[in-house]
């Protein structure tokens, strides 16, 4: 009885028969590559041979942690198929080579009575040939093939069936793989989905909140507070909207955050005069800041400025220049020294404010076009 | 009621009592958290000598003025790690204290005392400071607040 990657005996067939099974092999190893269901696999390959190799039946069983069950089988009636789908496996010759780990070729089985193969007994088969489905160290099934005339598989024949039952077993372990994989992106999107719901209920609670409290202020100075948190809550949210809808997770397109920010604060939903030479996305902490910093100078400055972005420098050591355009946005670059959130916010960001013109203020900063999106959120 | 008062002998000139105002560093990457931070101390009655977002940053305040403890992020600026700076805090004998939405499990070192978990309650953080710094200087507090997980690493 033959080992797997063991001698064979010498084939007896001839060319003709050589070139006919290379062209089963290239047919199905198309069809197993290409396929994307167990069964139908399995199905499809026993199509394929089935008159080429003069098969009745067969069978696969699959494992499914502890258990072994009946994947698919072709050849049998519905009822020998009911039979087959309660056999117990494990006294079985199927249940030997899944422990064994080694193929079984089974000659006169109708003239035997070994109790291994008395359920393909009762179905007229007299060869039996029972191969592992194995994956490194892990047996995935097994795959048997069946005969009524009494003619053993010859050395080529079994050497087809074990090299299609390895490219089988390949076949099958990538569908499991693309399985775990499909299960966990839809896991990521579940809990991203859940993410996305919660930070924003969690942000809008918190607006609602201090809008409840400011409402309830007497005190002008306390409402007009109030507000302020309000709004700089509203932008937090504002910078994490965008997040969940990105395909790179962790980056915000500033430029768009920026517009979504003077819009609410502005009331009009009229687009701001933005402009961008190229996509500026930066990782949700910078974003963040980046936009609490645009509501502060939103603050100070008269009027909605005319916004200009532009990235300079070579790789890993970009620059984003971010100009504000309108009347006496240039006087307010002295923030950096009077007003502690914003001087907070510019160190954190790294960044500088400048003018050029009481009309025309200049934030820098490092921008490394993205690269901050591996760093993992901070805490 | 003060300690003459209840007859127990008073404090050494130079030891600080449970009231007194510490010295604190803040190593925070978050604008926003570490001004949420300083102003909880400040309102305790601490006094913050500085604020860091990076190791060095922390080690060139600590050179310049030394601190009773450290308040210290897990994840800092430019890639830097919290845990690292507080063990080279702790090396130079200065007390820390982790403030994390994710705590290390770990102390790491007998003076990396515990760690408060972010979200924080700005009014326990005084409460929370003061018992770490008891527990780093050898003192059980009385009533430590739950915000604040201890690492009882062996010294």
């Amino acid at each position: 009885m033959p080992l797997p990657g063991e001698a064979i005996e010498t084939a007896a067939a001839g060319p003709a028969d050589g070139q006919r099974y290379l062209s089963l092999v290239a047919a199905a190893t198309d069809q197993l590559m290409a396929a994307d269901d167990p069964g139908a696999m399995i199905d499809s390959l026993f199509a394929l041979i089935r008159k080429d190799l003069r098969l009745d039946v067969f069978f696969h069983f699959r494992r499914d942690g502890d258990a072994v069950r009946l994947e698919t089988s072709g050849g049998l009636t519905p009822a020998e198929r009911q039979s087959a789908s309660g056999l117990d496996v494990g006294p079985s010759a199927c249940g030997q080579v899944m422990r064994e780990r080694r193929t079984l070729h089974l000659t006169d089985i109708q003239t035997s009575d070994e109790a291994r193969t008395g359920f393909v007994r009762s179905l007229g088969v007299d060869v039996y040939l029972c191969m592992p489905l194995v994956h490194g160290d892990e047996v995935l099934g097994t795959l048997g093939f069946g005969r009524r005339a009494a003619e053993p598989f010859d050395g080529e024949e079994q050497r087809l069936l074990m090299l299609l039952c390895h490219y089988a077993a390949l076949a099958q372990h990538r569908l499991r793989i693309e399985q775990a994989l499909r299960r966990g992106l839809e896991t990521q999107a579940r809990l991203l989905a859940e993410l996305n719901h919660r930070v924003r209920n969690a942000l809008q609670v918190a607006i609602g909140l201090v809008s409840h409290e400011r409402r309830e202020a007497r005190d002008p100075e306390t409402r007009g507070a109030l507000m302020r948190a309000a709004e700089r809550l509203q932008v937090l949210a504002s910078a994490h909207r965008p997040l969940y809808a990105t395909a790179d997770p962790g980056l915000v397109d500033l430029p768009a955050l920026f517009g979504d920010v003077i819009t609410q604060l502005r009331g009009d939903p009229g687009i701001p005069p933005i402009t961008v030479a190229s996509p500026v996305a930066v990782p949700i902490e910078r974003a963040v800041a980046a936009a609490l910093l645009l509501d502060a100078l939103m603050v100070e400055g008269a009027g909605v400025p005319r916004i200009s972005f532009a990235v300079s420098g070579a790789q890993g050591n970009e620059i984003l220049r971010i100009s504000f355009e309108a009347i006496g946005w240039g006087r307010i670059a002295d923030l950096i020294d009077r007003d502690r959130l914003v001087m907070r916010l510019c160190h954190q960001l790294r960044a500088t404010l400048t003018n050029e013109d009481d009309g025309c203020l200049i934030l820098v900063m490092p921008h490394d076009g993205g690269a901050h999106g591996t760093r993992p959120a901070s805490h | 009621m003060t300690a003459a008062h209840t007859g127990l002998a008073p404090h050494p000139i130079d030891e600080p009592t449970d009231e007194t105002p510490l010295n604190l560093l803040i190593i925070e990457d978050e604008a926003l958290v570490a001004m949420l931070v300083e102003d909880a101390l400040t309102l305790h009655g601490h006094r913050v000598i500085g604020i860091a977002d990076t190791v060095a940053a922390a080690m060139a305040l600590v050179d310049a003025e030394r601190p009773d403890m450290a308040l210290c992020d897990v994840k800092l600026a430019d890639g830097d790690s919290g845990v690292t700076a507080a063990q080279l805090l702790a090396d130079r004998g200065i007390p820390c204290v982790f403030l994390s939405g994710n705590c290390p499990e770990r102390a790491g070192h007998p003076l990396v005392i515990g760690c408060i978990a972010k979200p924080f309650r700005a009014g326990s953080l005084g409460a929370a400071v003061r018992a770490a710094h008891l527990t780093a200087t050898g003192k059980r507090p009385n009533d430590p607040p739950p915000a604040l997980t201890f690492y009882h690493e062996e010294r």
